[in-house]
């Protein structure tokens, strides 16, 4: 942690999380000011009957619960509006969302912008300063969720964009809420939440009080993932669940470091998934890219190395100690699925003469053109993995 | 179920502004808060310090500050709080803005609960989770890096007349904004910077060792621990290093996330006791009983003892040292930035309990009080968190070989 760069830091989320979490959620509701609030399910939710476990956790609790728990992956305009007004005719003073992706982002909205602001457009969200009042908010992620839901960003309507009034009050993860859709859908989510922050915790913004959140979800997406692809579990799910909450409070200004991005780029392809890209992608750029600082990269990724390892005296030593954890935690995950995961881009059908396209991408944002065409190349032919010698780090 | 994820809440929404120029932001802090008529409360030694003069000169002319009360003693009484609430009043003033230790921003905290409650009697509010709706706009200039009061959701205040301390705990009385900025500490008199660095230490490593531990609290502390293992003992000769000011008063807030999110143990019962009983200012308590908590502790939370060796002493000695010598080698560090600190502050920062005496050089504690001191500590809340249970017995015995600084010899699995 460098102390010299001034920061502000505000995470007004409160995370509850274990079992019986889902309990403690009234309290908190009624302590602010809640008396009716509303339950958004996504169909993933409401086909594991999250709505009747939900209604069970807030028996007693003298809370009127609105529920509508048909949220599609993709909404229509229309039914947003339609969402929108069923809310202001509901007199609901609470939202919470139960779910991934759009669940959260319509939560956030209608808490948002539901209670005395302007009627808006979802897809057209205006900049935070038009909020004149807003309800609590709270998010119920799944384990396969993206992070995003427990962050300050709008996924789905501008995810570059973070705005901290859209941070919910309240992050739930319960073992009867954590549910997947599918496991693998699971541990692709966890990936690419680790990758994401790991890349947050070494670039060089950021701070030691977000540095909390990256820290944990770094040691329990760590700790977790190996574990859980060999043998899953509803406790693995919770574990992955927070560690990706984790990850998403953890979200700074930038979403996405160079890995990430790549990896987006390289799915967007269709031959190869957001997952399996970003584990090809994330130890070399890690191993290449000026952009990491090696103090961070040496300090953060000790979460994933045993201690003992980090050392050397030398800090590239500590770099490669580093690493290394982190290329035999994702080599364990392609072993263990082999029909999902391919090792090397050029297995998953990817020409390489288009690497030079996806080289560009990046070097469009400020990335050196030349080390990611060299970084690719090395993802492209899968010498990632033996090879741990950087080519710069300054 | 495993461990790992039994329930816990972890949350802190207090704003934290951080930085060499931070207090340049105090006005933008306060207009975001809508506070046009701030009281600032702060205490003598702070006024005396120039402090106050500081502050203002960073804030320009955009404050328009309602009152100035300099007058808040150490421990402050409840009548304090009537007092300053009620000027408040007078002044018309709209929001608070605390400049001093854990003292004063305690003492802020419980004004706030009085002019925003639109009450004059404070005992009616005390206990956990009284307070139902937000309070009036509260800024927090912490002047000491160690209590980290200026993230936590508690204040106690002393009643003289009943004897007692009225403690208070509510998400409404934490500060909506905490400024971190190195120029309010870097006066602190050397034999202040240990004490209240130690305070900060323990915070954290109670945290990171406690029954309440959580993953969040345990990447505070970690953190924490690191940034003090780093930055203390050379502030200790470079008192005027601004970095290392900012990293320890970063420290010392994210110790006080992580206590405030898990929990405290042994340490701070017998601070306490110590501390109510004797008159001994809590950083002292906590430097000397730190490491006999951690022995005392030890059999229970070696592992983790040990993970925090390469934390507060860096990866180096971590990974040099032989797996079952870390938690000892952690335990004999904390002895010896406790002796260091006690040189570098020419014996000001005691050791042991016999070294810490009034201005005639009269010990405050005596051997005497031992029994009731012990007796304090087993009833003291902060233990019912600790790993190991412990008993009047134990707790005498600690402060028996806290007298003169011996260690404590405990042995694995037997009492002490």
């Amino acid at each position: 942690m460098k102390a010299g760069n001034d920061f502000a830091f505000t995470c007004p989320a409160k995370v509850l999380c274990g079992r019986l979490a889902l309990d403690h959620l009234p309290v908190e509701l009624v302590e602010r000011g809640a008396k009716k609030p509303l339950f958004l399910f996504d169909l993933t939710a409401t086909k594991h009957s999250l709505p009747r476990i939900v209604h069970k956790a807030l028996a007693n609790s003298g809370l009127v619960m609105g529920v509508i728990d048909y949220i599609p992956e993709r909404p229509e305009p229309d039914q947003l509006r339609d969402l929108r007004e069923w809310f202001l005719k509901s007199r609901c003073d609470a939202v919470i969302g139960v779910g991934r992706g759009w669940v959260a982002d319509m939560a956030k909205c209608l808490a948002r912008f539901g209670d005395g602001n302007e009627a808006r457009d979802f897809n057209k969200a205006l900049p935070p300063e038009v909020f004149e009042q807003t309800l609590p908010l709270g998010i119920v992620p799944p384990a396969d969720a993206t992070g995003f839901e427990a962050s300050s960003h709008l996924e789905t309507v501008f995810p570059e964009s973070r705005f901290i009034q859209f941070m919910p009050d309240l992050v739930v993860i319960d073992p009867r809420t954590t549910i997947p859709r599918t496991h693998s859908d699971a541990i692709d989510a966890a990936v690419s939440a680790l990758a994401s922050t790991v890349e947050q915790a070494v670039l060089p913004q950021g701070n030691p009080f977000i540095g909390i959140y990256a820290q944990a979800a770094i040691h329990e997406l760590a700790s977790q993932l190996a574990v859980t692809a060999e043998s899953p579990s509803r406790i693995a799910a919770v574990e992955l669940a927070a560690g990706i909450a984790y990850a998403g409070l953890s979200l700074g200004d930038t979403v996405c470091g160079p890995a990430s991005r790549l990896a987006q780029r390289l799915a967007e392809s269709g031959t190869i998934s957001a997952a399996n890209a970003v584990m090809l992608a994330l130890p070399v750029m890690l191993q290449s890219m000026p952009v990491y600082r090696k103090e961070r990269l040496a300090r953060l990724l000790g979460l994933l190395a045993p201690l003992e390892r980090l050392g050397a005296t030398d800090a590239a030593d500590n770099i490669r100690a580093a690493i290394g954890p982190l290329l035999d935690l994702f080599n364990r995950l392609m072993n263990a699925a082999p029909e999902r995961y391919v090792s090397k881009l050029e297995a998953a059908g990817l020409a390489k003469t288009d690497l030079d396209a996806y080289a560009k991408h990046l070097a469009d944002d400020g990335t050196d053109k030349g080390l990611v065409r060299r970084a690719l190349s090395r993802i492209w032919s899968g010498t990632s993995a033996d090879n741990h010698d950087r080519e710069v780090i300054p | 179920m495993t461990q790992r994820i039994r329930y816990f809440e972890y949350g802190c929404g207090v704003r934290v502004v951080a930085g060499h120029r931070a207090l340049e932001r105090v006005p933008e802090i306060l207009g975001d808060l809508s506070a046009r008529r701030p009281m600032f409360v702060t205490d003598p030694g702070v006024a005396a310090s120039g402090l106050l003069e500081t502050v203002r000169g960073a804030m320009g002319s955009a404050v328009k500050i309602g009152h100035v009360a300099a007058d808040v003693p150490p421990d402050s009484p409840k009548d304090t709080v009537e007092n300053l609430a009620t000027r408040y009043r007078e002044a018309d003033c709209d929001a608070l803005v605390a400049l001093g230790g854990g003292s004063v921003i305690d003492t802020v905290k419980a004004v706030n609960i009085l002019v925003s409650e639109g009450s004059d009697d404070l005992m009616i509010h005390a206990g956990v989770g009284r307070l139902q709706k937000p309070l009036k706009p509260f800024v927090a200039l912490p002047t000491t890096a160690g209590t980290g009061s200026e993230v936590t959701t508690v204040s106690v205040i002393k009643d003289p007349i009943r004897r007692i301390k009225l403690f208070f705990s509510s998400r409404y009385l934490l500060p909506d904004a905490a400024v971190l900025d190195p120029r309010l500490t870097l006066g602190l008199p050397p034999a202040v910077t240990a004490a209240t660095g130690m305070d900060a230490l323990t915070h954290a490593i109670e945290a990171y060792t406690c029954m309440a531990k959580n993953p969040l609290s345990d990447a505070a502390a970690r953190q924490a621990v690191a940034l003090i293992g780093r930055h203390l003992l050379p502030l200790m000769t470079s008192p005027g290093d601004a970095q290392g000011r900012l990293a320890m008063a970063i420290a010392a807030s994210l110790a006080g996330m992580a206590f405030s999110n898990s929990m405290v143990g042994l340490v701070h019962s017998l601070g306490h006791a110590v501390g109510a009983l004797c008159q001994v200012p809590h950083g002292n308590c906590m430097a000397i009983f730190l490491p006999y908590g951690l022995e005392y502790n030890r059999h229970t939370i070696e592992p983790l003892l040990a993970e925090l060796l390469f934390h507060f002493a860096g990866p180096e000695t971590g990974s040099a040292t032989p797996p079952d010598r870390r938690a000892s080698l952690f335990i004999e560090k904390i002895r010896q930035l406790n002796h260091a600190l006690h040189l570098a502050s020419n014996g000001r920062h005691p050791r042991c309990l016999k070294e810490i005496t009034d201005r005639d050089g009269k010990p405050l504690v005596t051997k005497e009080r031992f029994g009731e001191i012990a007796a304090a500590a087993v009833n003291d809340g902060s233990l019912l968190w600790n790993p190991e249970d412990a008993d009047w017995e134990d707790c005498l015995a600690i402060l028996d070989a806290a007298w003169d600084g011996r260690p404590l010899g405990r042995r694995t699995g037997s009492g002490v």
